[in-house]
């Protein structure tokens, strides 16, 4: 079973792998996304100060693989850590679909996970808020989206889907 | 499991591209940009601020040309910090760590007074290892921050200025602090501190062809 094809048998253990895949994946889909973005705004500096014969194209180069480099480390470091959250979420999403969404009614499953990723996302914001130093420091600035608010908003989507995708199969 | 077989699949196959990335990163992207700009001479050219270089660390030095002379150049150094006009790099990336880092795009007459002592800070009101200090100031020639973070202006003629700037990182003990620096500190760096002298280059040269019209 995988995002990829269709699941045959659910196991909480399968849908936890399946959920750490997701969380995984989605990390460093986001990390490629911000190199992306990194590289062609820097890259677009990087014209428009130095002159043909400054080694333009080298400066390019190494511009986009040393902003590549730490992106992908980073990336997979915290993938690490959704995949941890996702691992968690997916199978409480199926043991609520199994008590609450007898009637697999997606809807119900979609509002499930989008309950339960809520409530992980309002939980870790309030730590986030209450915690000192430098943790501290990045809220209430364009950190704070980039390292918790889009990532808090993918992880709900998801898992909101995650919820619809289980109760249809 | 075909959860598992797609799973490693995809992770082994993200890996060997991103080893052979690393390799061509380590092998010849790294030697270059360590002395980016930099010719032979500059890279081996004793600077003012290596007698504060602690034994053991690692050393980039770089180097750019500037369309400007150094007295042009100097006051943008000067208001060097976050405190002040920023570092004139990539502030969109510094203030995704909370750096609340703005660059002045001209220059500021309140912060043309460094002196030895001062901070720079990189972040407000952060630990000492999120500021450096002042360590030896030559106005229009020598700025030595910290542990001998050295910008160096040598004059090419009375209107084309080098600008070297040498960094030093201490480097701990330990793979932890090896994997940090290797992997993450020293790649960023680079850019960061390339764009630095990109965007001084940028004002210097912006504010001596608006000298030069007027």
């Amino acid at each position: 079973m995988s995002i990829f094809e269709a699941p045959t048998a659910y196991n909480s253990f399968s849908i936890a792998l399946l959920g750490a895949e997701m969380g995984l994946m989605l990390a460093v889909i986001y990390g490629f996304a911000f190199t992306a973005y990194a590289c062609l705004r820097s890259s677009l500096r990087i014209l428009d100060v130095l002159a043909p014969s400054d080694k333009v194209f080298g400066t390019l180069l190494a511009n986009a693989a040393s902003i590549v480099v730490p992106s992908f480390v980073v990336a997979l470091l915290l993938g690490a850590l959704a995949a941890l959250i996702q691992a968690a979420t997916a199978p409480l999403v199926y043991w609520l679909e199994l008590l609450l969404n007898p009637d697999l009614s997606p809807l119900r499953g979609a509002l499930i996970g989008l309950v339960i990723s809520g409530l992980v996302v309002f939980v870790l914001d309030w730590r986030l808020r209450a915690s000192k130093g430098y943790l501290r420091a990045i809220l209430g600035q364009s950190g704070y989206v980039f390292w918790f608010g889009l990532p808090g908003l993918i992880y709900i989507l998801i898992s909101a889907w995650l919820g619809w995708m289980l109760s249809i199969y | 499991m075909p959860i598992l077989s797609i799973l490693f699949q995809v992770f082994w196959g993200v890996l060997i591209v991103f080893l052979g990335f690393v390799l061509g990163y380590v092998f010849f992207i790294r030697p270059w940009h360590m002395c980016w700009g930099a010719s032979n001479e500059e890279i081996r050219a004793p600077l003012p601020g290596d007698p504060f270089i602690p034994a053991g660390s690692k050393i980039s030095t770089r180097a750019i040309t500037i369309n400007a002379s150094p007295i042009e150049i100097w006051p943008w150094l000067t208001q060097l910090g976050q405190e002040r006009g920023g570092f004139y790099s990539y502030d969109w990336l510094e203030n995704l760590f909370g750096a609340q880092m703005q660059n002045a795009d001209q220059l500021l007459p309140a912060e043309q007074h460094l002196k030895s002592g001062d901070r720079v800070s990189y972040i407000p009101d952060g630990p000492p290892i999120t500021y450096a200090t002042v360590n030896m100031l030559e106005p229009g020639s020598i700025l030595v921050l910290g542990i001998g973070w050295t910008f160096c202006l040598k004059p090419l003629d009375s209107h084309h200025t080098r600008l070297v700037v040498r960094y030093p990182y201490l480097l701990g003990k330990g793979i932890g602090n090896a994997f940090f620096y290797y992997a993450i500190f020293e790649p960023a760096h680079f850019v960061m501190e390339s764009g630095m002298m990109m965007g001084i280059k940028q004002r210097a040269e912006k504010a001596a062809r608006r000298r030069g019209v007027n």
